[in-house]
Order: C-alpha cells, then structure tokens, then sequence
C-alpha cells in the first residue's frame, strides 16, 4: 500500500476556512442528513408560488428572515476544520500607545487517516476500516449505531456527527445520526485528481500525497518538517499521516 | 456548531413530508429512505456524468476567481475553482506546468482561486428565500408578511404609474422628484438621452475609492496610475498599509498570494493597521534600523539597531496623523529627496512656483474625454493676471504657493501645536545643518512624535522608525521602499486627506518615481497588475456619464437626508450653489428650470417621492440605518434584488432578478485585465427577469404613460435562441476585451494581440494579461527626468499644495465667530488637528462639505480619539462626551471587513455564516473593566443606534476600539426598543426617538451619515469610519 498523507505549511496558513467550505461543497452529497434536509425535492422545483410565503420567509416570533429554515441545507459535519491559537497580547502602555505581542496561528485538520487509527479500534460495529489502496480510514455508516465511541477515541474529532446530541437518538430513529468523515476524496485521488480542500487552498498550504514522496518533496526544499505542532497537535500513538511546516514567527 | 435540537429536526422532518406531498412533485427522490436515514456511503467512484461549465464570482469582493461549475440534471451539483487540475506526474502532466508552489516570478497567470465565499455560491443560488416573482406591499412598510405576489404587468404598470407622477412634477419643480444610482439608471436614461433638461436626484458616490480619488484628482492625477502589482518584489521593504488581503482584495485577486510570495523572497514587511489581521501575522515579517546614522544629532548618535513588529498598532481614522508624523520625521533628519521635491513636486518648500506642465485642462474636456471642472477662476501671479475659467488649458500657467501653506510650513507648524509652553519656537537647526541640533529642538522634535503617538497609539521610537525604514530602507545604501494601500482608512471623513498624505510620504522619500517604489494608492483603475485603462466611473459628479450628466447629484452617503429634510449636510446655499454649477453649461443643459433660490426656506429644498435602487442592499451600506429606515416610510420605494434583503423588506415593490447561473454573461472588474464568461448552466428556475428587461419593461410603460416621444429602444434579449446568443456573446466579447489592450500594449507588449473569440472559448472563457517582475510598469516612469512629463492636475507636477482646491473651500465651524464660514480656517487659531469641540461648540462637524485643506495634512474626524480628551495634548482622557445626547462613549467602533460576507453579500447563507457569527469583538481589557465574558450578549450602542450581539474576546483588538465587522445583515429584536437622537427634520436638531435594537449586527447602525466631501466634483466613499460607542451588558437608559 501507497500510504497517503497531508502536508500543510503553517508558515502559510491564513484561517480562511475555504479548505473547509472546499469540502463541504464537494462531499454535500455525502452528508448525514441528506435525506433529512435537502432542498433539490421541493423548493426549487416546486412550481412558482406553491411555498408557503411565512414558512420561508418568516420567523414566526421576529417576523424576519427565517435563518434556522436556511440553515437546514447544508452539511453540518465539519470533515475539516480550522482552529486557531491566540497568544500574547496587545495592551496600553503609557501614552496611550499600544505595546503587542499578539500572534496567532492556524491549523487545520481532517482525518490523518492513520497508520493505527484509534476509531477503527473503538468502533463496536467494526464499520470503519482502513482501505489498501491509499490508506484512506473511510465508513460505513449503514451499520453505524452513532454511539460516539469513535469520536471520543479520535484527538481530533475527525469522526463527525450532523447533530451533536447524536447520542440523543432512539437506535430506531429514522433522523438518527450516523458517524460520516474525510474520506480522503477518494473518487477524486483515484481519477488523477487533488482532494478537494487542498485543490481550494486559497494560499497554497495545503498538499496531499503519498506521504513519503511528500517528506522527500518539502525536504528538498529546504524545509524542516514536523509530525507535531507544539500546544495544537501534539505527538500521538496512532500515527497521523500529516507533516507540518511550522509558522516561523 | 450549528444545533438541532431533536423537537426542531422533526418538526422540518414534517414539514418537508408536508410540503413534498402537497407539491407533488418528483425529482427522483426516493421518499421511502427517508425513514432510513443512512448517508451514502464513503466508497463510490466519481460521478463523471456532469458537464462542466466556466464561470466566475461576480459579487462585490473585488475578486474575479475561476469557478468550474458542475452540472448534473440541470442543477449545478458542486462548485470547483481554478486550482482544480489534475495532479503532477498524472495524464502526462508535468509538475513543472503545475506546480505553482515555488513560481516567484509569476510569468503566466498564477490560478485565481475562490474564497470561501465562492464555495457557497451554490446555496446562495438555491436559497429558498430566493425571492421568485414580483411582490407588492399590501400592508405596513417593514412587515414582510404585507407582501403578495403581482404579475409582471401589474408590477411594472404600478412602479410606472408611480414614475410618471414623478415626471409630471417636473413642470413645477424643474426635476424628477426621484432619487435612483447608477444600477438603475437604464431606467431613466432614454428621458435624457432626448432631454438634456431632464433632472432626477442620482445617489452619487464611489463607495469604494472615493476617499482616494479624491485624493488622486489634485495630487496626481486622477488617471494616472500606480506601478504594477508585482514591481513589490523590486523593493527593499513594503509597509502594507491598512490592507488585509486575507479578507478583501481590494481588486486584486491573489494578493494574499503576492505577499506570501514577497515574503518567501525575503524581502521585509510590516503591517499597520487597527487590528490584527492574518496579514500581520502571517504574511508580514517585521524589519529593523539601524537608527544611529541618522541621527543628526551627536548626543544620541550611538549606533543602534531598531527593531520594527510585524503589527504596528494604529487607532482607527488616525493614519493621515502618523503619515504627517513620519514625513516630519524624514524632514528634520534631513532624509528627504530635495531634488525630486523642487524639481517634480509643487507645494512642498514655502515659495515654491511652477509653470504649469499639466495634460489636462484647468476646466472643460480632457484630453481623454473627461472633464476637469473648474470651480471658479484663478488669477495667476504675475504681470498677465491672466484668469482661468471653463475650458482654459492650465499648461503654462504661473501658480504659487502663498504664504503659510506650503507643507514644509505645515509640518514644522506641529511644533508650534503641541503645548503651549514652547510656543513660538521656531525649526532652524535640523532642517539645514543636517546634525548639530541643540537640545530644545530635540526637545521640540519628541514633543511632536509625542502628540502623534499618543493619537495614534504608535510609539513615539517606532514612528521614527518606520519613518527611517520606509526613507532609507538600505541603510547608507539607500534602497526603495512600496506602500501597499488598503481601502480602510479612505472610508472615513479624513479619508482623502490620508491617501494624499500617502503620497506625499512616498515623495517626501522619493520613491514615487522609482522601480519597486511607486506613489502609494491602490485604485480602482489600478487593478490587476496596474495596467488597465482610464476608468471611466470615476468619482466625479461631473464625469462624461452618457446616463446621469445632467441630473442633480447627491451623496448617497446621507441620501435618506434628502428624503427626510430635503436637504442634506451642507447648507442650504451651499447646495443651491453646487446644483446650479452641476447642471449648467453641459451640452446644452441649463439650470434655468431650477428655481431653488425660491424655494421657501421653510420647504424641503428637494423633494423624492420615489426612490429605486438595485441589488445595493443599501440600508446596510448607508451609514446611519435608522436613517434609512425612516426614510424608506416616506418615499415610494422600488428595489431590484435576488433576496429579501432587510432593504428589499421595507421596500413598496419588489422586482426579482435573476441569477447568473442562468444566462451567458462576462464579468470583469471595471477595466481589469482579466475578463471571464460565465456560461450559463442552468435553466431559469423562477418567474424572475434579467436586470435589463425589467428597466426597458419600465421605460416602455412610463413611455406609454406620458407619451413623450421617447424612442425606448430595442429590448435586450431575454431568452435568445442559440444563434442570437451566439451573436450576442461574440459582440460582447469584442467590447469587453478591449479596454486594457492598448495600455498592455504601450506598456507592456507591444506585440499584444488580443485572443479572439475561438481563442478566447478554447482557454474555457478566460482572458488574462500580466506583468511580469522583470517588466514593471512604473507608474510615473521618466517623470523625473522629462521636464515635460506633466500629470493631469493643475499644476502637471505632485502637488503638496492644491490650486484646485483653493477655489473650492469648505464650510468650516469657526470657533471665534461661532458660524460655519466658507473658506480655510486661516483665521482662526492654527490648530492642526481641528478645533476641539467641546460641550459649548455645536453638535456638527468642524466642516460640513467641500475641500477642507489645499495643503495636504492630517485633519481629524469630527468624532475622533482626539474628542476623548478634555485638553488638547490628549493627556487627560474624558471619554467622548456627546453634545447631542449627553452620554460618554469610552470606546471607539470599527468595521473590519469579515471573512464571510463580500460587502452583505452572503449575509444569507448559512452554510458560511454558521461558522463566522456576527459578533462585537473587543479587547480582554476592555470586556473586563466591563464585567463581559467571551459569548455574553451584550449591547454596542451611540447616539444613533443600538445592536444586541455576541462578545468576542480577542486582543487582536486594540485596548479602546471594538470591531463589528461590516455588512451584517439588520434585524430587529421583536420587542425591544433603545433611544437614539436623529437630525431627521428640517431644523437640523437632534431628536430622541426610540428605534428597535439591531440583533443582526449591521454596523451601519453605529456609523454617521454627516459627513461628505464636495458631491459636485468627487464623493466620499462607503461610511465605515470610527466614532464613539459604547459596549453593556445592560440596555442602555
């Protein structure tokens, strides 16, 4: 097997959140709720006029916008998600100037799609696994009985729900949520493509690869490459498949 | 996260059954799997059964970035953009051709990726408060559910009924009573195309850079343009001025993506601005001095290396201060370029003259077909006493500077300023000796950089310097520096006045000329890589518009003032003034019809029953909401838009456009070298029209109405056949690619030839030009060396001093006299930083319209930090004490742009906006001393209105200014009201009112609306400056 992996430059980074809007676009289809809250059956195709005008557009209490009602369209599971780390501070000094030591750094993360990933291990139902092609970690949610199990064993909450009160869900509830995740676009690698958040990054900080060829690749250019980030990704035993290149400053 | 609680989820699990059933309508869904919900499952090939069709965004982020849209059964299934290529190393493809992770020299067109903005453009277009067909307000303005649907007959004989009336008025009152932009001007436009007396009230504004073409008109030229784009990387250090690619490009796409490059090349950048964005912290590097020889000064001349933050801290709307600051700094160490000064510049040394080298007119047509304006005449010194009028060439003329307004004067005028007990001093040593201060002129030298750092917040030796990093980036060796400007602080009152600062910093340095310098503004006509041609929609009221060349101009800053008053910030006689000038002497035009000086001084001087804009969203984009809320009560209102926008709620009628998934258009950005089609990919889904019919449906019927004689034209294609669109598309084509090719070819290639339209469609619809570094376009190339290169202002040279503004003075409040005066506040105790206001002095802006300065300097904003203190050293903080209400703000507001929203657009979606709340972000000091803790809902309210939204701890955030980022959309809390004071009648006071509190977050309801510049030559930009609020958990009394 030809493991895969991410590179993502820190150095880089700027917390745009497009690898994240990247993914839900393209993975829409593969979302939780799909069949609870898509639109394609009725509101667009319905004929002109056949929605009911308060229901789209009104709040019944604030008679505004109904913003939940929008809301229901669009995959709720984050497969990618950024985070970021303030330090510092910026104070008043004497003279109301200004002394700043602030700074901040991004990160962001889908499945690392481990070498040992904890979920496969936690999963009761053994729905998830580790496929040989790329050594993408991918579900099945079919069998998933959304006991959360592997999200609790994940350092990064790769394992996704569309509701966080999926533990709420009777086992025979129709809208139960099933666990979903990065599949590392599969579809996409497998027809010569990038995945879809590292074909968006919008400032190139993103790759994707066969995780030695990407060692090699970011090692000629002269960069120091770390499996951690100190405080935002700390060294772990399932073996991530991510490489870092750290924010210098 | 976004919640669903469970009694939600199945109260839309049967609402969606409901519906479903009710519609009866199928699109393949199987509604059985519904009760067993699954989500597909992870392992499935990729769908290749979709049609990919080439696209772009088009909304007001500045960007134009590639979208790949795939089709799929007639709906657009996923959006991809431009960097969604097939790996290296498969297909054959080389990483050479591809990889664009280490291409420095930007020798092809690097990929224009979307944002995430772009990559929620498919639920935005499948929203379903997509409005779906005309709408009628049946009940009470503001009440959405008052709206019923209207065939499109009886929506465009409603709206034309309401425009005839308007037209009728025009007999009695000599225009329009109806107030529209330049969206909507196709409307409008046959009338006076066939009548040049024809005068309705055009909202008049460049909301984006109109600070800066203001700036640009005198300083240098309003056409001229900056060096190309990546002439950055010739430079020895960039100051990234008040930028933050990585929220808004400020027309330039991939200019996050230059900077990162810049700084992956080594070379040194800061960035100055009010808040810590990602482009100080990630893109900018920080940079030292070596401070110690330049000196000039033999007790402090141990060497000593400065170093200088990535981030500078700087209050907002203070910038021009800092500005003034570093060219002082530059000044007194004698590190200014006194060749290009006296040689290429006017108005900097007291008793500069110069023979006029300017390309353009004094007044009349330009050469390029735009007019310059003359507000009146100018006697030259001199025997000739010759007087330039309308249409005069100033090329030749003598101009000087008279006494006192040179900016050498003014910048050694802050030393006589700053504290009473030094006054009178007067510079003599640094300026000529270049060392060898003594000691009282150190003493001097500190108090100034003293005043303008307690104002700016910077300190006092990071001013210095960054003044001596930017003039010397080199060291000994000299070195050029950049400024990369952003658009913030030209949105403010003193926003013009800072980007002529700007430029007057880079020549005080001498970089304006120079490769990797340049003169410091970013413009509109300056995209891309500098090289597109004239712009055409410049700031000038008095521009060569075909559609609006004759109507009455008014800010649209401030326009709710006309519909509520009649009048808006300048004065009565002052207006009467500019809107004879504007419509006299114009192809046979003439003001005679307008009979305003009868107008009785107790009646509204303009009046607008109807008002019609589109797609502007323009209660959000005004400052001063409540305003605009009022206002849309009391005049007839008609809105173009896609969404129910809170604007298009308090609307009478609603027109719904359509989308551009669903026709062929092109898109550019002005004339930006960088043209796009956007093919369409799906069918029309609703009963909506394009933009353009539904202005020439409008035309017809008012035509029908009046029966005037108006040819209305041919109607644009609305659902052409193949072979029309063909046709059509070609012809557009043919326009819209040709605006930058001459500038590309003269500038840059002179074999340039651009793509045809087969060539054109074989590159998926996408037409880019680029400059590489090795081939810099340099603005204000042989400027230096050519006696006869002239810019386009009045005197052809940089000007320090403006002529041109001389003759247009503002209207000032006089302290000593206690009345607005016309003029320049000369007369009155010299203080540069604007009479302080305090509780006797009115509640107005020191100046309420025209130019304030023909020398070019730091003015304040009327609600300025300086307004916070009780003396005029800004040692003593009070707070700022509102003369209006009464009540102290200690806070001051700004309005960042966010990640999520392009102006308000996408405000909507969801899907975005579930991860970026709207919320007030303050500093940790602040929020303590305040009892707030991050998440807490609290109030951010001043005088003119009042927000119910999240807190945001952060100290990305000054101590002292909160940040609620700009174009959330408005919402008012169903119950709860809080008091606001408005000048909403004639008298010009103040009254308390109560208007609901905002829980949607528009910053706009915070901004004023009372300031403007001079509507008759150029405008003020978008209202997002700073001023006081105040931030509670409790509602304020």
């Amino acid at each position: 097997m030809n493991q895969w992996g991410f590179f993502f430059n820190q150095d880089r980074c700027l917390g745009c959140n497009t690898c994240m809007m990247a993914c839900k676009n393209w993975n829409d289809d593969k979302r939780g709720d799909l069949y609870v809250n898509q639109y394609d059956a009725k509101d667009y195709s319905v004929a002109v006029n056949a929605n009911e005008r308060e229901s789209i557009y009104l709040d019944p209490v604030t008679k505004a916008t109904n913003y939940t009602n929008l809301g229901r369209y669009h995959m709720k599971e984050d497969w990618r998600r950024v985070s970021t780390k303030e330090t510092g501070s910026t104070v008043l000094a004497g003279d109301y100037t200004f002394v700043a030591t602030i700074n901040t750094a991004h990160l962001t993360v889908s499945c690392n799609h481990c070498d040992e990933p904890a979920c496969v291990a936690a999963c009761p139902m053994g729905c998830i696994s580790k496929e040989q092609s790329m050594g993408a970690v991918i579900t099945n949610p079919e069998a998933c009985i959304s006991c959360g199990k592997c999200r609790q064993a994940c350092p990064w909450d790769a394992p996704q729900y569309y509701d966080v009160n999926f533990a709420n869900y009777n086992i025979d509830d129709p809208a139960r949520p099933r666990m979903t995740k990065c599949n590392f676009c599969k579809e996409r690698i497998e027809e010569g493509l990038k995945p879809a958040c590292v074909a968006a990054c919008w400032n190139r900080a993103l790759d994707a690869g066969p995780i030695e060829d990407l060692k090699k690749k970011y090692a000629d250019k002269g960069y120091i490459i770390t499996q951690t980030i100190p405080g935002q990704f700390e060294e772990l035993s399932t073996k991530p498949n991510i490489l870092f290149k750290l924010k210098e400053s | 996260m976004f919640k669903i609680s469970r009694r939600d989820l199945l109260k839309t699990m049967s609402g969606t059954l409901a519906v479903a059933t009710t519609a009866g309508c199928g699109s393949g869904t199987n509604y059985e799997s519904m009760y067993e919900v699954v989500a597909p499952s992870q392992d499935i090939p990729l769908d290749k059964d979709v049609t990919i069709k080439f696209s772009s965004g088009s909304y007001n982020c500045g960007s134009r970035c590639g979208h790949k849209l795939h089709v799929k059964n007639g709906r657009v299934v996923k959006l991809t953009s431009e960097g969604d290529i097939p790996r290296a190393g498969v297909n054959g493809v080389s990483a050479d051709e591809l990889d664009e992770y280490d291409d420095l020299t930007f020798d092809r067109p690097a990929q224009r990726r979307g944002c995430l903005r772009c990559y929620s453009y498919i639920k935005q277009m499948y929203q379903p408060d997509r409005l779906k067909y005309p709408l009628i307000q049946t009940g009470t303005k503001g009440d959405i559910s008052g709206f019923v649907r209207a065939s499109w007959d009886y929506a465009i004989d409603y709206v034309a009924t309401k425009i005839a009336a308007a037209v009728k008025r025009r007999t009695t009152l000599g225009y329009v009573p109806l107030i529209t932009d330049f969206f909507t001007y196709p409307s409008l436009a046959y009338s006076q195309l066939k009548d040049p007396q024809f005068k309705y009230l055009n909202m008049h504004s460049n909301d984006s850079t109109g600070g800066t073409a203001s700036a640009k008109f005198e300083a240098v030229g309003i056409t001229s343009i900056n060096n190309s784009r990546l002439d950055k990387f010739n430079s020895d250090f960039v100051l990234i001025w008040a930028q933050d690619s990585s929220r808004t490009t400020f027309w330039q796409t991939n200019n996050h993506w230059t900077l990162t490059k810049l700084k992956e090349a080594g070379i040194d950048t800061v960035s100055l601005t009010s808040t810590f964005t990602d482009v100080a912290s990630v893109l900018a590097t920080g940079t030292t001095i070596d401070m110690g020889e330049y000196l000039g000064n033999g007790a402090e001349a141990a060497r000593e290396t400065v170093p200088i933050p990535k981030w500078l801290p700087c209050r907002p709307t203070t910038d021009g201060a800092l500005a003034a600051a570093m060219c002082y700094v530059i000044y007194k160490r004698n590190l200014h370029d006194v060749d290009f000064l006296r040689n290429k510049c006017f108005g900097f040394f007291a008793g500069d003259s110069v023979i006029s080298r300017s390309t353009g007119n004094a007044s009349g047509t330009m050469i390029d077909g735009k007019q310059f304006a003359f507000p009146g005449s100018y006697t030259e010194r001199g025997g000739e006493g010759r007087t330039f009028s309308k249409g005069d060439p100033f090329f030749g003329a003598y101009v000087d500077v008279p006494a006192g307004k040179s900016f050498e004067e003014y910048i050694l005028s802050l030393e006589n300023l700053t504290t009473d007990a030094n006054a009178g001093w007067v510079s003599s040593g640094w300026v000529s000796t270049g060392g060898s201060a003594a000691d009282d002129d150190r003493s001097k030298y500190y108090e100034v950089l003293g005043y303008a750092s307690r104002l700016t917040g910077v300190p006092v030796r990071l001013i210095e310097a960054l003044a001596v990093k930017y003039a010397r980036p080199k060291g000994d060796a000299g070195g050029v520096s950049y400024i990369e400007q952003g658009g913030g602080p030209n949105r403010a009152f003193n926003g013009p006045e800072w980007v002529w600062m700007v430029i007057c910093l880079s020549a005080v340095a001498g970089h304006s000329d120079k490769k990797g310098g340049g003169y410091g503004v970013s413009y509109m006509g300056q995209l891309e890589d500098s090289i597109c041609g004239p712009v055409e929609s410049l700031g000038s009221a008095i521009q060569m518009n075909p559609y609006g060349k004759n109507s009455i101009f008014i800010p649209r800053t401030g326009y709710h003032n006309i519909i509520l008053r009649g009048e808006d910030q300048r004065s009565r006689k002052r207006m009467i003034e500019d809107i004879k000038f504007q419509t006299s002497g114009k192809d046979g035009a003439s003001s005679e019809l307008l009979n305003l000086e009868s107008v009785a001084s107790d009646a509204p001087l303009l009046e607008a029953d109807v008002m019609m804009y589109s797609t502007k969203n323009i209660f959000l984009t005004v400052a001063n909401i409540n305003k605009s809320i009022l206002a849309a009560k009391k005049a007839f209102m008609v809105v173009h838009d896609i969404f129910m926008t809170p604007s298009a709620q308090y609307a009478d009628v609603i027109f719904p456009d359509d989308s551009n998934f669903e026709k062929e258009s092109f898109t550019n950005f002005y004339e930006g070298p960088v043209l796009y089609q956007r093919s369409k990919a799906i069918e029309r889904m609703y009963d909506t029209k394009d933009k353009n019919i539904i202005n020439y449906l409008l035309c017809k019927a008012v035509e029908e109405k009046l029966r005037l004689g108006v040819d209305v034209g041919n109607p644009p294609i609305d659902n052409p056949d193949a072979a029309t669109q063909e046709i059509i598309t070609k012809a557009t084509y043919a326009v819209m690619s040709q605006p930058s090719a001459p500038v590309y070819k003269a500038k840059v290639n002179p074999d340039y030839v651009a793509p045809t339209y087969e060539e054109f469609m074989k590159n998926n619809g996408k037409l880019s030009m680029i400059v590489p570094q090795d081939r810099s376009v340099i603005g204000l190339n042989d400027f230096r060396a050519n006696i006869n290169t002239g810019l386009e202002n009045s005197t052809g040279r940089i000007n320090f001093y403006a002529p041109f503004w001389e003759l247009k003075a503002g209207e000032y409040y006089n302290p000593v006299s206690g009345k607005y005066e016309s003029g320049y506040p000369d007369n009155i105790t010299p203080d540069l930083y604007g009479p302080v206001i305090t509780s006797s002095a009115p509640a107005k802006p020191v100046y309420r319209s025209g130019w304030r300065t023909p020398t070019a300097r730091y003015i304040p904003v009327p609600e300025g930090f300086e307004r916070f203190f009780s003396d005029p050293d800004l040692k003593n903080f009070t707070g700022y004490k509102s003369p209006i209400s009464g009540k102290t703000y200690t806070l001051m507001y700004m309005t960042n742009k966010a990640r999520n929203r392009a102006h308000t657009v996408f405000d909507n979606v969801a899907v975005i906006k579930d991860k970026f709340k709207q919320c007030v972000k303050m500093n940790k000091t602040d929020a303590a001393a305040r009892g707030i803790n991050d998440g807490d809902m609290v109030y951010v309210h001043n005088d003119r209105g009042c927000m119910k939204i999240p807190a945001l701890i952060s100290h990305s955030v000054i101590p002292g200014t909160v940040s609620v980022e700009h174009g959330a959309w408005y919402r008012k809390h169903p119950t709860e009201t809080a008091s606001v004071w408005l000048d909403i009648n004639k008298t010009g006071v103040h009254e308390k009112i109560e208007m609901p509190v905002d829980i949607g977050g528009a910053g706009n309801m915070l901004t004023d609306d009372n300031f403007t510049l001079e509507p008759l030559f150029v405008d003020q930009a978008l209202a997002i400056h700073g001023g006081p609020c105040e931030v509670s958990v409790n509602k304020p009394d």
